[in-house]
């Protein structure tokens, strides 16, 4: 064995161009799947940071027949299941949320968790210095508390160790600093530099508001409990108590359930269709690039057919031979293994530009031990892989034919031509489902680029804000404040319109609620509740967003002093409401109760239809605008509309918002293009992984194509010399050598597109506008194949012409 | 009125190879008129092959002129040159240089092909050719299942196919054994009878004498010409 690796490394060593071929494929591919494989890793595969990990889960209700309706949980399904699952040994609720922080003046918006007692201790997490929250800390009076991240007591309170007696300035109130977290701490893909607790008051945690979902809850399963029994459990109290809830029947007839379902794996279920079809995407590539390496290999093993002849004639055995071979695949595989963790390495570090951190546990991707592990064994395999086929032809036939090979014009090289044609034709449907599935993404992509947004983006800077809570208890403060933003925003150079809304497009919408229209009787089949957007908006946000009027007018500052309540519905909402028109001066409430109590919105005009929640959602759930001042809301977007690059006011607007109050910040300044782009990315990056691992596919089926193409005219060179001596024309030998070439793309072709038909249809949920066999698509990659085939063929057939037959008829 | 077929006038054929320059044929003059069937002789070496590369416009001569047909064949150009050794050469090789994928049958059909002739045409020819080398029963056969005395009567049928004007032959029985190589010498001679211009390179003397002329050959330069007696 010993003497075979010896063998081995000095053959490599003797054939550097052959070695650098093989070990840069082999690299790249290699490389290629390790990136993706962290990815997968971190996301789908390792589990969360958190002891036994594997036990937590979640459960939120889901409302099947009520597409427009977001699932979730509310603070209601907290209180209602605590301590009545049996199957789950603690249950704990967080409220993803933001919040000012900081001394006035000083103040930033910083992410908040706002989490109930057990939180912590459900997660296996116990604070580092002083203690959790309690359940008498849960209530507007007694939560003036707070646990800060390791990360931020070191930043901002420099490690005191004293911190336990201080205090953070949260949204205006000071609150005592009770604990401080164990490093890193994080939950799921939300890191908070501040917790404080989940409080509530009575109306929010009774039967009223169990469906005011956008809580998230988890909870630990008890010892010998598994997912069915919780599931069981919470479906059997969800049964009991359901009757106690006012709209009863309709929560029953939107096929209301709780889905209860492991944390880490609900978590990254959006993305793992794409990480699938990524991390496949890679191994197509690897097994692409092996088989480059098979048929180099099967070259030198015919180049070699006489020198194992002769070691066979010496008495080498089967296993003398097959172990040359494996020395051999094997030093390639694991020196490109060791090449291929080089590359990614590299190849993880630009994964951020990609926007992978924006990804559910995107932050927990990185090059670590594990992916070295794996790399190393997948290169074993590899190795082995790559040595059967050289194994086999190695011991093909008998010896007598072997050394016969030699004198009667190479039997041997017909064999492994033969083979190499196999691999060539596997390694162009592999490439041609590849360049599919990338072209399939990359038209989704551009499909999806073509969407209007419904409004202008251009030249729109956006910022967002939040109003503190003890200093905007009134509406006038509200008033007041708005007023004196929009004045100094409006006197700004270059700015022609500015407003703010509480949700953005694009933005990730901050819910919606269910409306009713007067005299709308529901579409049969399961239509009773219908959820819409509902959004607040001041100053002069269509203007400065670029949203047309349809219909009537739009918002006006003196709507807020009307006696009754007014506001827009886009066209979405009033071509579902009145088809034929007419919405204008019709009436919506809010919720399914019309009583007297609750006053119901005049409609004013009709405003067109925007994405909101992204460029690819199927249809618009309507909307209803009406002015800010309806409900105390504190989350703003700020939108001006100004004739200069956006960036360049976005300090201006920094400023200008700070001096209007010293209490509150802009964040996330980012123009309306730049939201627009946003909110494409992880779309845009899977198609660019796909684009760079389709096009590598390509390269190395080019090289493949070549490498066959060229050996076989050169193991020919007698052949084309008779053909050319006898007669045959430049244009005779150019067709042998194409038509050659053509047969195999052809093959290649036709078993790529029955691969393609099968597989891509696995990868429609990332599609946008476009089937996932899209004869287009189709067509196109084909041609690209056939083209490339055919350059490839060129060298090796220009190399036929020329072929002197002189020269090749002499060579014996 | 012999009528001159092939012409060569003070040819010269000079390789460089590695900054050596080797005189493969220096001043060589030759004719050969329709219906002969010359021989040519010499020691390894002497230029031998590369003579008939020239005259199978193969290779062109470094200075000198060729004259096929009275016309001469320098400025052709490549595709009139394919031509031409399509239909009026006709190569028979020491190796025998059958092409390995194909059958017996096509190999013999290949320089039909070239030409575009009709399938019916060919199959008429093939079977000629074939049945005139005494191998039609074998034209299913791939090279590999024949003999060499076999695989050599195919590689003259192939040469025949087309009707050439003149017969090519490098040393046809170098890699023959005597009785086979007996064997093709006979069918050369058969086919002169038969009113084919033939030009033969040979080593070996006992051939040469099946032969009208032979010229022999030394270090590239024409060094005699001998008229077999004609019996
Ligand atoms: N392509 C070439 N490049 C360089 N030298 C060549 C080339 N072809 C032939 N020669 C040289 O020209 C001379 C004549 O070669 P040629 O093949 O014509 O000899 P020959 O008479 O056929 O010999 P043999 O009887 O051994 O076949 C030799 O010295 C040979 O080395
Ligand atoms: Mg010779």
């Amino acid at each position: 064995m010993f003497s075979d690796i010896r063998f081995a490394c000095r053959q490599l060593i003797k054939n550097p161009g052959f070695t650098a071929t093989s070990l840069i494929t082999l690299a790249l591919c290699i490389g290629a799947n390790l990136v993706i494989f962290a990815v997968v890793d971190a996301i789908l595969v390792r589990p969360l940071p958190f002891p036994r990990a594997g036990r937590l889960v979640t459960m939120y209700y889901v409302y099947p027949k009520l597409p427009s309706a977001s699932p979730g949980a509310s603070t209601t399904n907290y209180y209602e299941r605590r301590a009545k699952i049996p199957a789950l040994s603690s249950l704990a609720a967080i409220d993803e949320n933001t919040s000012v922080i900081g001394e006035s003046g000083s103040t930033s918006i910083e992410r908040l968790g706002r989490v109930t007692s057990e939180f912590f201790s459900t997660l296996g997490v116990a604070p580092l210095l002083g203690r959790a929250f309690t359940d008498a800390e849960m209530t507007y009076q007694t939560d003036h508390v707070a646990i800060l991240s390791y990360e931020y007591w070191r930043s901002a309170y420099g490690a005191d160790p004293k911190v336990l007696g201080r205090s953070i300035r949260r949204d205006g109130v000071m609150c005592a600093i009770v604990g401080v977290l164990p490093p890193s701490f994080r939950f799921l893909s939300f890191q908070a530099p501040v917790y404080v607790p989940l409080s509530s008051e009575e109306a929010e945690r009774n039967v009223g508001s169990r469906h005011s979902v956008g809580k998230v809850l988890i909870g630990r399963m008890a010892d010998g409990s598994q997912l069915a029994d919780v599931q069981a459990q919470i479906d059997a109290l969800d049964i009991q108590i359901a009757p106690q809830f006012a709209e009863a029947k309709l929560v029953a007839d939107a096929g209301t359930h709780t889905v209860v379902a492991p944390l880490q794996a609900d978590h990254v279920a959006p993305v793992r269709p794409m990480l699938v079809l990524l991390q496949a995407a890679a191994l197509f590539l690897l097994l692409i690039g092996c088989i480059n390496l098979v048929n180099l290999l099967l070259v030198r093993a015919t180049n070699r057919a006489k020198e194992l002849a002769i070691r066979r004639t010496l008495g080498a055995g089967q296993r003398h031979i097959v172990s040359g071979v494996m020395a051999e695949t094997m030093i390639l595989a694991v020196v490109g293994a060791v090449l291929g963790l080089w590359v990614g390495a590299v190849g993880i570090r630009f994964l951020g530009i990609l926007g992978v951190d924006q990804l559910p546990l995107g932050a927990e991707v990185a090059f670590n031990g594990r992916i070295a592990v794996t790399a190393l064994l997948g290169a074993a395999v590899v190795g082995a892989c790559v040595s059967v086929p050289i194994a086999w032809f190695n011991l093909r036939g008998g010896l007598a034919l072997a050394l016969k090979s030699e004198s009667r014009g190479g039997t041997a090289d017909v064999a492994a031509l033969r083979l190499r044609r196999g691999f060539i034709v596997a390694q162009i449907a592999l490439a041609f489902v590849l360049l599919t599935g990338a072209g399939l993404l990359g038209t989704s992509l551009r499909r999806a680029m073509a969407v209007s947004p419904g409004f202008r983006p251009d030249h729109v800077i956006t910022g967002q804000f939040n109003l503190t809570w003890n200093g905007y208890r009134t509406l006038d403060t509200f008033h007041t404040f708005f007023d004196r933003l929009f004045e100094r925003t409006r006197a700004l150079p270059g700015v022609s319109a500015v407003g703010a809304a509480t949700s953005v497009p694009l933005a990730g919408l901050t819910g919606g609620d269910v409306m009713t229209v007067p005299g709308y009787t529901p579409a049969s089949g399961g239509e009773g509740l219908l959820v819409h957007d509902q959004i607040g908006v001041a100053g002069d946000y269509f203007e400065a967003m670029g949203i047309p009027l349809r219909s009537g007018r739009f918002l006006e500052p003196a709507d807020a002093g009307l006696d009754h309540q007014v506001g827009l519905v886009d066209e979405a909402f009033a071509l579902h409401y009145w088809p034929g028109g007419g919405a204008v001066g019709k009436q919506v409430y809010l919720g399914t109760d019309t009583g007297p109590d609750n006053k119901p919105f005049t409609i004013v005009g009709v405003v067109g239809t925007v994405k909101q929640a992204g460029l690819t959602e199927h249809k618009a759930r309507g909307t209803l605008y009406f002015p800010f001042s309806r409900e105390y809301l504190r989350k703003y977007v700020l939108v001006a509309r100004t004739q200069l690059t956006p960036d360049s006011v976005a300090n201006t607007l920094v400023k200008v918002v700070r001096e209007a109050d010293p209490d509150v910040t802009l964040s996330d300044l980012r123009s309306m293009e730049v939201r627009v782009s946003d909110s494409l990315s992880t779309r845009r990056s899977t198609a660019l992984m796909a684009g760079i691992f389709a096009a590598s596919a390509l390269l190395l089926a080019t090289i493949g194509i070549y490498g066959v193409m060229a050996y076989a005219v050169a193991q020919r060179t007698r052949e084309f010399g008779v053909r050319i001596a006898l007669g045959a024309r430049e244009l005779d030998v150019l067709r042998l050598v194409f038509v050659e070439g053509v047969r195999l793309a052809a093959v290649g072709l036709a078993a790529g597109m029955l691969l393609a038909l099968l597989l891509t249809r696995y990868m429609s949920s990332l599609l946008y506008g476009v089937g996932s066999n899209d004869p287009l698509a189709f067509a196109g990659v084909a041609a690209l194949i056939a083209l490339v085939a055919c350059l490839a063929c060129l060298l090796p057939a220009r190399r036929a012409t020329r072929v002197d037959p002189v020269v090749a008829l002499r060579a014996e | 009125m012999p009528q001159s077929l092939l012409k060569l006038d003070n040819v010269t054929k000079v390789f460089l190879t590695d900054e050596v320059e080797t005189h493969a044929l220096s001043g060589i003059h030759l004719e050969i008129n329709k219906g002969e069937y010359v021989a040519i002789a010499g020691p390894s070496g002497c230029g031998k092959s590369t003579l008939l590369s020239i005259l199978g416009l193969l290779d062109t001569p470094t200075e000198g002129t060729y004259l096929l047909n009275d016309r001469p064949v320098q400025g052709l150009t490549p595709a009139e040159r394919a031509r031409i050794r399509n239909r009026q050469i006709g190569f028979i090789f020491q190796s025998f240089n059958l092409i390995g994928d194909l059958s017996v049958y096509e190999n013999v059909e290949l320089p039909l092909t070239y030409r575009g002739m009709p399938a019916s045409d060919r199959k008429a020819r093939v079977e000629e050719a074939l049945e005139k080398v005494g191998m039609a029963h074998r034209a299913k056969h791939v090279p590999s299942q024949l003999s060499g005395g076999q695989q050599q009567r195919v590689a003259v049928a192939r040469a025949l196919a087309g009707y050439p004007a003149v017969l090519l032959a490098d040393e046809p029985t170098g890699n023959l054994d005597s009785k086979n190589g007996d064997a093709v010498m006979e069918l050369l001679h058969s086919l002169h009878r038969a009113g084919s211009t033939i030009l033969m390179v040979t080593h070996d003397t006992r051939f040469a004498r099946h032969a009208q002329r032979t010229v022999h050959l030394f270090d590239g330069r024409v060094v005699e010409e001998s008229v077999e007696e004609k019996a």
